[in-house]
């Protein structure tokens, strides 16, 4: 039964290996990553792009355009949220456990960071340490990229943990 | 949960990887199994059980967890 929940689109009886996703294991597959992760990818990309690298720019668009690309960012989360679900329902339930522990590590202290960089960058601490910020004139965490970056340490931070644990 | 899995596994003389291709998990499920580290779930349990021709209680033992 259960192998009938594994991906049907590599037609594998093999539970789909959470290692693959991990930037330092020697098991990481780009390809896994691509197919895992093609629309956080993309929803990555078009946000560096307006925030990082044409953020004058975007502001000078029509009104249109800036929200359909605010929306196709999150749409692009959306559709990543299904295929991380998919990709989930394929490992084994050793894996499975190990990849939620992991996913509620990395949103939890992603959510904490947050928050504390907030009220640190409200109540002025970055601009008395570290003078004026060099993007956006901000110090805060604003953006999909910024956020993506957090969630994406912090998974492999704690996937190597939660993995050791059951080695 | 104290199990006999190593045991049954070194009579059939199959590596881990096999076991694992034979219950369509991975390698380290079977070897967390082994060390006592990882309680599988009932559906594996039966799995594994139906494998080796045996029931649950003979395979995994509660009482001496």
């Amino acid at each position: 039964m259960t192998s009938l929940l594994y991906n049907a689109e590599t037609m594998s009886n093999k539970p789909n290996n959470p290692d693959e996703l991990i930037l330092i294991d020697r098991q990481f597959s780009l390809r896994t990553a691509w197919r895992v992760c093609r629309w956080l990818f993309l929803a990555a990309a078009i946000s560096a792009l307006c925030d990082w690298v044409y953020p004058k720019e975007f502001k000078q668009l029509p009104f249109g355009s800036r929200v359909a690309m605010v929306l196709a960012e999150f749409a692009a989360l959306a559709l990543w949220y299904f295929d991380v679900q998919r990709w989930m329902r394929g490992q084994d339930e050793l894996q499975r456990r190990i990849t939620q522990a992991s996913l509620f590590f990395a949103v939890s202290a992603s959510f904490f960071i947050f928050l504390l960089w907030t009220q640190l960058d409200d109540a002025g601490f970055f601009r008395q340490v570290f003078g004026r910020p060099f993007m956006n004139n901000t110090w805060g965490i604003c953006s999909v990229a910024d956020v993506f970056l957090l969630i994406s340490g912090f998974y492999g931070f704690g996937y190597l943990y939660f993995r050791r644990r059951f080695k | 949960m104290k199990n006999r899995l190593r045991e049954l596994r070194a009579v059939k003389d199959w590596s881990q990887a096999d076991l694992a291709d034979q219950l369509g998990v991975s390698r380290q499920t079977v070897n967390a199994i082994e060390t006592e580290k990882y309680d599988p779930s009932l559906p594996l349990a039966f799995k594994v059980a139906r494998l080796f021709k045996m029931s649950i209680e003979e395979i995994f033992d509660s009482k001496n967890e």
